[in-house]
């Protein structure tokens, strides 16, 4: 019987073959083999060929981290639509006590994580209407009185960040984490998380923009205020420019208007 | 650390089982360059998985991985072999097996798990190899009914074929 390439291979190894062949039969071509070996570890010595593969692994992990979180964000998004629906129903049927004279808090129930799809940090913003409640773009539109709820969707690399908004009165606004000018340091998993209070939104004219501050290191939340106070009082500015922040710390803002 | 064990444990295949892949990786692609690219594709593929392979007797596992990602490299290169067209290997590796896509591509955890072969390897074993399908069978696991319905079943999605068996 003919021996195959890879019986040959294993003779040449001291290994059995798949079958019974007689190696004494095939001492040339085992012979060549072991040439050819030698020829080989000269050619692509094992120093140079172990650099280039450890490289190429490492680059292989990235990608399949990155596949692993692709999988992750789409198992996520398969169960992101009934979460949606419950947190939806929380939010038509909450009771609204009066505790800013801006900006009202209106429930204390617990953070409510709910994950969907998110790409960068960023805000998502939903406004309770008659019927039920409807996501908001950016630069909707909600009338004053109208509760807000308010919700973000976290980059993995940002580990720390904050909430503000600013109104078209200059007034600056602490909205997250519960105590104001500290950071938060996001523990939770990614995805969608509400805020633990939602809001009413008062008269002050013309817009309320929302901002998410974030960073993958810790930064001066106190800091970070007051340059989001400043750009408040920019007449005409704070509707679109950004505020000055320090390096590192990112910005994502959302616009709702008012009619 | 993990660096350190992933370049102990090349070293110590390559030196052993390094030639052996490069000469089956210059058979089937036929290129040099080609080549020594699936054999560095072969040992990242392994090393990727170390920690799940039995790696005592790798011969068999390091020979049917090489062929797997050489019929992977020629298909991602779309019949690009000038001297290659239209042959066995190419016909092969054009197939598009039920199986891949159930693993969303990676072919590879299979055969590391030895619960189920490729069937487009297999196919190279014995359409380009000349192996018989007792001995696809022996070192598969699985009988010979089984190898031979397996690639029946390949041999009609694979147009242009030429092997056949009794």
């Amino acid at each position: 019987m003919k021996p195959t390439q890879f019986d040959l291979e294993r003779l040449a190894r001291g290994e059995n073959p798949t079958r019974p062949i007689d190696g004494a039969d095939h001492r040339e071509a085992v012979a060549g083999l072991k040439r050819s070996d030698a020829e080989i570890l000269g050619r692509y010595p094992v120093e140079a060929m172990r650099e280039t593969v450890l490289k190429r692994l490492s680059a292989a992990k990235i990608e399949d981290g990155a596949r692993r979180a692709r999988l992750r964000r789409l198992r996520v998004g398969l169960f992101a639509a009934p979460l949606l629906a419950a947190a939806a129903f929380v939010l038509a049927f909450v009771v609204v006590p009066s505790r800013k004279p801006t900006i009202a808090a209106l429930h204390d129930e617990g953070s409510g994580e709910i994950r969907v799809k998110g790409l960068t940090s960023h805000l998502v913003v939903y406004r309770r209407t008659p019927s039920g409640v409807e996501r908001l773009l950016p630069g909707g539109q909600a009338s004053p009185g109208e509760q807000l709820q308010v919700a973000f969707v976290r980059e993995s690399n940002d580990r720390y960040g904050i909430i503000l908004s600013i109104d078209g009165r200059g007034v600056t606004t602490w909205h997250f984490p519960e105590a104001p000018s500290t950071l938060a340091t996001f523990t939770t998993g990614l995805g969608e998380v509400l805020l633990p209070k939602s809001y009413v939104l008062d008269d002050a004219p013309s817009f309320e923009r929302f901002f998410f501050l974030t960073s993958s290191r810790p930064f001066d939340a106190a800091a970070v205020h007051a340059a989001v106070e400043n750009l408040a009082r920019l007449q005409g500015g704070a509707v679109s420019r950004e505020p000055a922040l320090p390096p590192g710390v990112q910005m994502s803002s959302f616009l709702v208007r008012k009619p | 650390m993990e660096n350190d064990k992933a370049g102990e444990l090349f070293d110590r295949l390559y030196r052993e089982w390094g030639p052996m892949v490069l000469r089956r990786c210059r058979f089937l692609m036929r290129d040099e360059d080609l080549a020594v690219d699936a054999m560095q594709e072969t040992f990242v593929q392994v090393l990727r998985r170390m920690e799940t392979l039995d790696l005592e007797r790798p011969s068999s596992l390091l020979y049917r991985i090489a062929t797997n990602t050489c019929l992977n490299l020629i298909r991602g290169r779309g019949r690009c072999r000038e001297d290659f067209a239209g042959d066995d290997l190419d016909a092969i590796a054009a197939v598009d097996e039920n199986e891949e896509r159930a693993l969303a591509g990676d072919l590879l955890g299979r055969i590391f798990h030895r619960e189920e072969a490729s069937t487009r390897v297999m196919a190279v074993l014995h359409f380009v190899d000349d192996w018989t399908l007792e001995a696809i069978a022996e070192e598969t696991g699985l009988s010979v009914s089984g190898v031979r319905k397996r690639l029946r079943g390949l041999k009609e999605r694979a147009k242009g074929l030429r092997g056949a068996w009794a």
